[in-house]
């Protein structure tokens, strides 16, 4: 089940809002029954679009319940602890591997080694990375003592596939949550500004990113679209991915303190970014965290002797995190050209990267400029079906003669509003107006007036492209 | 509540709660029967315990998702009425669903995007039709809402279909006999913004006349078939018009709202003189007539024409629905002429009009007719005076010339 659609918003979420706090809370003791409730309700909402796949999610928590068990006791035996991580990595490795990577590693062989291997046609199962990952995070917090063992396997159950973050993430570590599990504060002020954020999210989603899909999925699908066609579709998708993704990220830090539950931040502007180390500060945070802290750190991260070291260091993190966001050679080409990226920036710009606030204006624009592009690019990589329509696409960009097309001006007039906001609200000019408005008490009031009418006809006119039947993508399916 | 630093959002959430529910529960009150007999349904077919799970997890989702919360919502139109102002706000003249484009024109007219088709094979199918029938055949191009000179489309978002409809003439030409309705109100410099609804494809009950009209003088000229000798039943001055000012929200503007473009006025045409009709649906139920009685008796739905919701489809106030054949039979001109008509929905009011000057009309229309009936056999056998084919120019598909 999505979140941008008419049963989550009319169906699922109202009747689990009604039983939550109408029967479960009132009527219950302690946070059992409110998280057995919650992790049935989970489960209902992954199964609405996965029947098949759901009761493969119900045995990965139980195998991972089992393994937290096993490492929490053995924590101090070393080499049966460690085995135990290695059997939990397998397991959880295996699942995503057949789940996600299997047919391309056959194709990819049976092309390679000219090979006749039978390739199984496998759906791949949505979210399937995001929650192998926390899967994952539970057993290596609780074998680090970041997070206590859960004796209860609806517990582990309800931090694996709680419904803000199964699909589409952000992904939550065991440690940020294991206490919220079963001491938490369910309050007013955090259900107000849950749905208000909630909001803001679908708003982002809905309003702009699938009118920015509309745009990028045609031009890409163009056979040779003129240069400023290529660039339109390729800023189309830059907006597209943020806003739908951190939209995603924002409904699920919304709905979490509906129920009691925070989860960190994963979005921070990013694409005011004046490098792109800067920008992975600021773009899906709880994957960069998760990576530094599971991957690269325990390497050794850049507490190295060598720079060779150091350099192999980043490129796995890179090459994983390409693979992770989907089977396909253009998702690793992005992450090595991110490695790339990032070595350039680690050996050669550091100094200059460290003291970019103090620089003159023209540099950090341009430094801004020249970050942006780099995103541009690697975007278009990620988004192109394969390298080759890659190379087509970039030629499209830099050396089609034919500048505009019919397709330009059609969607850069109709789209163009949307545009607009799709830049503002890229920048932090929600917090710039909230500092404004909190220096003047006049302008403070008539924020506090018009605030929850602007949001509520946020969601009013979300719910009507939802209800319209607008072009509404997924676009997680490769995670 | 003193030291309670969010009103705002607190505001914002009781208004969220208030929606999810007002919209949500009624839809659930209403829909829980047919959620819980697609349940039950799909349970009847027991195929082992697996099966029957992903049999019950299909139609319960299936109902629920679409046809009960995507559908059906309650107060669908409050939202798509909200869509029509963001719409309009944000200066949108495309709205991309799932299943269509509505694009608005320069005079704010909504259209359908249709893209280009090779209609050369549709072309030879009617051709081999012609060679393959006894009866002669009148193909009527119905105009299209895109109009030469006065209707401009966004960029890049067009409609093929007149090039489409070109390419088929184009190839008929000389081998059957056709009537381009489009050239013919170019002629007669007729006021296009007066031809088709701002809302809808279908052209206007008066334009359906008009088309009516020109199709008897055609059948006169090229064929020597005259079902209205005396100018009599094609002068509009022998008929009355009746005005229902906004109260049609066609095809297209259910699509996008009633704040997009406004609302459709409906002008229902009927006959002063006296005429008495039986109308049989001879596939559904050939049992029992459809209706019987005078013109308005016959052939109009009152109950669509009585309502005051915007959204009853005026156009089906002709005849209600298209069905696979519907024999139309003038009981006041036994000896006229017998016309089969192959048909689209644009032929509703205009097959009515036309009803008044011959014995009997057999409306066909492929999109319901049974696949098994091959139509120059059923032709032949109902020995038609003329066959007309009256088609607008977005119905170039597989199924509209599968003959």
């Amino acid at each position: 089940m999505l979140f941008s659609s008419n049963p989550f918003l009319f169906f699922f979420l109202p009747i689990v809002l009604l039983l939550y706090y109408g029967v479960f809370k009132p009527f219950f003791k302690g946070f059992t029954a409110r998280n057995v409730f919650l992790l049935i309700a989970s489960l209902f909402f992954y199964g609405w679009g996965e029947e098949v796949f759901v009761f493969v999610l119900m045995g990965s928590i139980l195998a991972n319940y089992v393994f937290g068990l096993l490492v929490d006791k053995y924590r101090e035996n070393k080499p049966v602890a460690k085995f135990v991580i290695f059997l939990t990595c397998v397991v959880n490795l295996t699942v995503i591997f057949i789940g996600k990577y299997l047919m391309f590693t056959l194709n990819n062989v049976n092309a390679l080694f000219k090979t006749g291997f039978p390739v199984p046609e496998i759906a791949l199962p949505i979210g399937i990375s995001f929650f192998t990952f926390q899967a994952l995070s539970y057993v290596i917090d609780v074998y680090r003592k970041d997070g206590k063992v859960q004796k209860n396997p609806l517990n582990v159950g309800l931090y694996i596939v709680f419904f803000p973050q199964l699909i589409a993430g952000p992904i939550v570590r065991y440690e940020t949550v294991a206490e919220q599990i079963n001491y938490r504060e369910e309050n007013l002020e955090d259900f107000s500004k849950g749905v208000c954020r909630f909001i803001v999210g679908l708003a982002k989603k809905v309003i702009i990113s699938n009118n920015m899909a509309i745009v990028a999925d045609t031009v890409f699908g163009a056979e040779s679209p003129a240069m400023a066609t290529a660039w339109l579709g390729a800023l189309a998708y830059m907006f597209q991915i943020y806003f739908d993704f951190s939209g995603y990220s924002d409904m699920a830090m919304g709905l979490g303190p509906m129920f009691g539950f925070h989860f960190k931040e994963n979005f921070d502007y990013p694409y005011i970014s004046t490098s792109v180390t800067e920008f992975w500060r600021r773009w899906h945070i709880s994957l960069g965290t998760w990576f530094r802290d599971y991957v690269y750190f325990p390497m050794g991260g850049s507490r190295v002797e060598s720079k060779f070291r150091l350099i192999f260091n980043l490129f796995v993190v890179w090459f994983l995190t390409g693979v992770w966001h989907g089977a396909n050679w253009t998702f690793i080409v992005w992450g090595i050209y991110y490695f790339v990226l990032l070595v350039i920036e680690k050996l050669f710009l550091l100094n200059y990267i460290k003291t970019i606030s103090e620089k003159p204006i023209y540099m950090r624009a341009l430094s801004h400029i020249v970050t942006l592009f780099a995103v541009i690019m690697g975007w278009v990589v990620f988004r192109a079906e394969n390298l080759s329509a890659f190379g087509t696409y970039t030629v499209s960009m830099f050396a089609n003669p034919v500048l505009t097309d019919d397709m330009f001006w059609g969607y850069f007039t109709d789209k163009a509003v949307i545009f607009v906001f799709a830049i503002l609200f890229s920048m932090p000019v929600a917090p710039m107006a909230n500092r404004i408005f909190a220096k003047n008490l006049a302008l403070k009031k008539i924020q506090g007036f018009v605030y929850p009418f602007v949001v509520f006809a946020l969601f009013l006119v979300s719910a009507a492209y939802i209800v319209k039947g607008s072009y509404n993508p997924f676009i997680y399916f490769n995670f | 509540m003193k030291n309670f630093k969010c009103f705002p959002q607190f505001v914002c959430a009781v208004l969220f709660l208030i929606a999810i529910f007002l919209f949500g529960a009624p839809t659930l009150v209403d829909r829980a029967d047919d959620i819980y007999k697609s349940i039950t349904g799909s349970l009847k077919y027991s195929e082992g315990l697996f099966k029957t799970y992903q049999k019950v997890h299909q139609s319960f989702v299936e109902e629920t998702e679409v046809d009960s919360f995507t559908e059906n919502l309650w107060n669908r139109l409050f939202f798509i009425d909200i869509y029509s102002i963001a719409q309009r706000v944000t200066l949108s003249v495309v709205n991309e669903d799932v299943s269509e484009i509505i694009l608005k024109d320069n005079n704010g007219k909504l259209h359908f995007s249709e893209p280009r088709t090779d209609v050369s094979k549709y072309a030879e199918n009617m051709i081999n039709l012609q060679n393959s029938i006894n009866a002669p055949i009148l193909f009527v191009q119905a105009p299209n809402k895109k109009l030469k000179g006065y209707t401009q489309l966004p960029k890049y978002f067009d409609n093929f279909s007149n090039e489409n409809a070109d390419d088929f003439l184009s190839a008929i030409e000389g081998k059957v006999e056709y009537l381009d309705l489009r050239d013919v109100l170019e002629q007669e410099k007729l006021d296009k913004k007066e031809l088709f609804y701002v809302t809808d494809h279908h052209w206007t009950v008066e334009t359906a006349f008009w088309g009516y009209r020109k199709t008897v003088e055609k059948l006169r000229q090229s064929f020597d078939i005259d079902i209205d000798a005396e100018d009599f039943f094609s002068d509009i001055n022998n008929y009355t018009k009746y005005e229902y000012p906004k109260s049609f929200l066609g095809a297209q503007g259910r699509r996008v709202g009633r704040f997009y473009v406004g609302v459709d006025d409906y002008t229902l045409i009927l006959p002063d003189f006296e005429t008495s009709f039986v109308t049989n649906d001879t596939i559904t139920s050939p049992e029992k007539t459809v209706a019987e009685g005078d013109f308005r008796q016959a052939f109009i739905d009152e109950e669509i024409l009585s309502s005051k919701d915007v959204l009853s489809d005026r156009h089906s106030a002709y005849l209600s629905m298209d069905r696979g054949e519907l024999i139309i039979t003038n009981k006041l001109n036994a000896n006229g002429k017998k016309i089969l008509m192959v048909k689209d929905s644009f032929a509703r009011p205009y097959a009515c009009f036309m009803a008044t000057g011959v014995s009997e009309i057999a409306m066909v229309d492929m999109r319901y007719l049974p696949v098994r009936t091959k139509l120059a056999d059923y032709i032949n056998e109902y020995a038609p005076d003329v066959v007309i084919f009256l088609y607008n120019t977005e119905v170039y598909t597989d199924t509209m010339f599968r003959f």
